[in-house]
């Protein structure tokens, strides 16, 4: 078994979480405004909570993923970047359009 | 400043990876170099962020004629800024854990190319970001 590849694909899947994380936490402390003091109170700021947040998440779903995977194709691996690229641009342009909403409507 | 340096060194990824012979050794050092700055901005940008523009440069911005700039381009900013890392650690550790894989499979090889480009577009919104922010701030 390559472990190279089970790892690589780990990674992706703890990245693809962690951005889909940061798209709802971001949408959800900004819509209801407690969950957005909760995050100032234990860490200070509510952008330094959703960074460390983020590092654990992905730290976690990396490890979970690797703990649970078989053995990972090259094939496999080839979708999972694509679906990384393709999520990093769905996000983008879900957090632009929130934020354009917030502010206009 | 840490930011630009890192978008540079994902820019020459990005174009090592469309050619058709790859210097892998060329892209483990820029994708390390890149990340290493991105962590460096995600610092440095952090700490500007959270200790001096919230209390200094916001209010001023929210004042001004343009409180857009604040409460879109900072917003969005700010918030794409948080998985910037994590595309570039991913794609950093493609060329240390795959360099065999993506010299024989042309699939990985367009895969991280499109990922490389993505880092690379979405480093330069967040760099046109700032420049509306600062613009909004005169």
């Amino acid at each position: 078994m390559n472990k190279n590849l089970k790892l690589t694909n780990a990674l992706i899947s703890g990245a693809i979480v962690t951005i889909i994380f940061v798209v709802i936490i971001t949408i959800f402390a900004d819509l209801y405004l407690p969950l957005k003091d909760l995050l100032k109170q234990y860490f200070w700021h509510h952008w330094v909570a959703k960074g460390i947040l983020s590092v654990i998440i992905f730290l976690f779903s990396a490890c979970v993923k690797y703990t649970f995977s078989k053995e990972t194709l090259e094939k496999e691996l080839s979708t999972g970047l694509n679906s990384l690229t393709l999520i990093s641009i769905c996000s983008t342009i879900i957090l632009l359009m929130f934020f354009f909403y917030e502010t206009f409507y | 400043m840490t930011g630009l340096l890192a978008i540079v060194a994902y820019y020459a990824v990005w174009f090592d990876l469309i050619k058709k012979d790859i210097n892998i050794d060329f892209l483990k050092k820029s994708s390390l170099y890149g990340l290493l700055l991105f962590l460096l901005s995600w610092l440095s940008g952090g700490y500007y962020y959270a200790l001096y523009y919230g209390n200094v440069v916001k209010p001023i911005i929210k004042i001004g004629p343009y409180p857009w700039a604040h409460t879109i381009f900072m917003e969005f900013k700010e918030h794409i800024f948080l998985f910037i890392p994590f595309l570039a650690l991913v794609v950093t550790l493609c060329f240390f854990l795959l360099e065999n894989n993506i010299k024989g499979n042309k699939e990985i090889k367009q895969s991280i190319t499109y990922l490389s480009a993505i880092i690379v577009f979405l480093s330069t919104i967040i760099t046109f970001s700032g420049i509306i922010i600062s613009g909004a701030v005169r």
